[in-house]
């Protein structure tokens, strides 16, 4: 399936634009000014978080009804609140009236929502309710027109995105074939995952699409950025692996197969082999229930090549790590969220989530929070490396040529044999394939102007 | 919990030789010498930092109320892994610290308060800021903390820091080292 020609398709396709031309398809480059210029920023508003699947929360966060969190898609603020049937509504934390924001409280739990400024009052799902004064200001008043905009809702391994276009493809299909990467990072537990605690936010002078490309895929930088915190033999395996790609949304994976000298092929020995080696944190009660509702095919890919980071696009980072424990050595599974908001062109405001799994031990649980704590966020060994980096490119491309620099992509090659059906594979040293998909993905969702230009 | 029948006060001997304490750890760490202030950590003591929440009124306005889940943070260290932590620092590849932040510890405010013959605790105010290069305005982080200190005729030692931040959102760098 041509994803280009679907999306052309869906959505009236109008023509090359400056913003998309920033992308070279034949030279693969992709002009720097994308970086820094405020166009590009405006046009990412609308034509990427206004109409892409956003990252809003993790189920956990708003377990019960009347549950909500304020959050952000691009940079407009939204509530997503749990209902009383279960569902989840992302709605504009905005009110009909004159536009104030609505809900300053980072979470809580409400029945409704009123607006201070004149009052107005809305439902745990937007739905206007009453303006007071109603009959002597207003008398009759459609209540429609005063309901607050709703972005579609879905959810998907625990994760909720949302999005403002009613007429995108679903959350599933956008995915694609990369579906079983995030089921594998996200749903091995049967019980869920939990987040801890609220997210870390912080600030980098950096534009959000290095945070989101560096995640589809550059394990390259591993060696140079992280030398601090890896040894030669770690450094190794850090850069190599199998590397692929949906739609835009990349990732990672450990080559297990490679390090054991061989792969585990689709046959029974692979229930065996997970229960032998099983990936850290996984207790053998949940190795047995995993078994028991996987595909063969999910089977195949945790037990050979586990999916370890990635980016799902636009803007959503998510890790899952095989770490030693600072103080025992043992070897725990970190799991982490990233969000890169877009505040400026030239700062994101990084949101992240940690997780772990309700059947794991809290040991192993307390262990997790620990290496993510020490080596992630804004304190983290690793993380702040990777930050220096980000602003270093701000500072270099703000300038007046710095803004005509082109990164050039070239360690790029042909997809070998898929991993999955329709997955976009590369094996070995860790090129610039995944991370170039991203700007493809990103060229694509900015060729598609609506009428008027939007 | 903190009363006026335990806190000591400024005339308090005990008082000046904290303040002296604080003036000395904090050069410490704006010096860069990250092996001697290690040394004013006891061994098992912890250092903790959660994240900051903004939360409705009706919660609590206290500051414990609007800190995220005890089990997470921005720091949530043993004297083991912040030792690790600035053992990693120390390497010229640790990038995030190339060049160096230059950092200053403003800390006043100090409330004193005895718990048992060994041990007091301290509700401090820190404002702390890092320069770096030729940067027009420093990242501050502004916060509460509030240290358990074990003191003997010698020696003060810090036994246990929770770090109360009034930023909901941190700057890029503040955080590299611990504050």
């Amino acid at each position: 399936m041509n994803d280009a020609t679907t999306r052309e398709q869906h959505s009236g396709y109008a023509g090359e634009n400056a913003e998309a031309a920033l992308v070279d398809l034949e030279r693969c480059e992709v002009k720097l000014t994308l970086m820094s210029d405020p166009a590009v920023y405006q046009a990412e508003l609308r034509r990427i978080f206004g109409r892409e699947w956003n990252f809003v929360c993790h189920v956990s966060e708003i377990p019960a009804a009347g549950d909500y969190v304020t959050r952000f898609i691009g940079n407009d603020p939204v509530v997503v609140a749990r209902q009383s049937d279960g569902t989840i509504r992302t709605f504009a934390n905005r009110c009909a009236h004159k536009g104030a924001m609505i809900c300053r409280d980072d979470r809580g739990r409400a029945a409704r929502f009123t607006c201070p400024y004149h009052g107005f009052t809305y439902s745990r799902d937007g739905e206007f309710l009453a303006m007071p004064q109603k009959s002597e200001l207003y008398g009759h008043v459609d209540k429609t027109e005063y309901n607050l905009s709703t972005a579609r809702t879905e959810v998907l391994y625990g994760l909720v995105f949302a999005n403002w276009d009613h007429a995108a493809r679903s959350l599933f299909d956008s995915f694609g074939a990369y579906n079983t990467i995030l089921k594998l990072t996200f749903d091995r537990d049967i019980k869920g995952m939990e987040v801890i605690g609220p997210p870390q936010r912080w600030v980098v002078k950096a534009n959000w699409k290095m945070v989101s490309e560096q995640f589809s895929g550059d394990g390259y930088h591993a060696t140079s950025t992280h030398a601090s915190m890896l040894d030669a033999k770690t450094r190794d395996k850090a850069t190599k692996g199998v590397d692929v790609s949906a739609n835009g949304s990349g990732a990672r994976c450990i080559d297990l197969a490679g390090a054991w000298g061989h792969e585990t092929g689709k046959g029974d020995s692979l229930e065996a082999q997970l229960h032998a080696r099983p990936p850290a944190g996984m207790t053998s009660e949940m190795v047995d229930q995993f078994i028991a509702t996987a595909t063969r095919e999910e089977l195949f890919v945790l037990v050979n090549y586990p999916p370890s980071v990635g980016n799902m696009f636009p803007n959503c980072s998510w890790m899952r790590s095989a770490l030693p424990d600072v103080a025992t050595g043992e070897v725990v599974t970190y799991t982490d969220i990233k969000l890169a908001r877009p505040l400026s062109e030239t700062e994101t405001e990084i949101w992240a989530w940690g997780l772990i799994e309700r059947s794991a031990t809290p040991d192993h649980n307390a262990k997790a929070l620990s290496v993510r704590t020490i080596m992630f966020g804004p304190a983290g060994t690793v993380e702040r490396d990777d930050v220096d980096m980000w602003q270093r490119i701000q500072v270099a491309v703000n300038g007046a040529f710095g803004r005509g620099a082109v990164a050039k992509y070239r360690a790029l090659w042909a997809p070998e044999e898929p991993l999955l059906p329709d997955l976009k594979t590369w094996r070995g040293y860790s090129g610039e394939n995944t991370s170039w998909h991203f700007f493809v993905r990103w060229r694509e969702a900015m060729l598609q102007c609506r009428q008027g230009g939007a | 919990m903190e009363t006026t029948s335990n806190s000591i006060s400024f005339a308090d001997g005990l008082y000046a030789r904290v303040t002296d304490f604080y003036n000395y750890e904090s050069g410490l760490l704006d010096g860069g010498r990250h092996e001697d202030w290690l040394n004013c950590l006891a061994e098992n003591a912890t250092y903790t930092m959660p994240v900051r929440m903004t939360l409705g009124r009706d919660v609590g306005n206290e500051i414990a109320n609007s800190m995220g889940d005890e089990r997470s943070g921005y720091y949530d260290d043993t004297k083991q892994t912040l030792a690790r932590r600035l053992s990693i620092l120390a390497q010229n590849t640790a990038w995030g610290e190339v060049p160096a932040s230059r950092t200053r510890r403003f800390i006043t405010n100090l409330r004193l308060f005895r718990v048992d013959d060994t041990h007091v605790k301290s509700v401090t105010n820190l404002l702390f800021t890092s320069m770096r290069e030729a940067e027009i305005a420093p990242e501050i982080i502004i916060c509460e903390r509030h240290d358990t200190l074990i003191c003997d005729d010698t020696t003060i030692l810090v036994t246990e820091r929770r770090i109360y931040c009034d930023n909901g959102a941190i700057p890029a760098r503040a955080l590299s080292i611990p504050i």
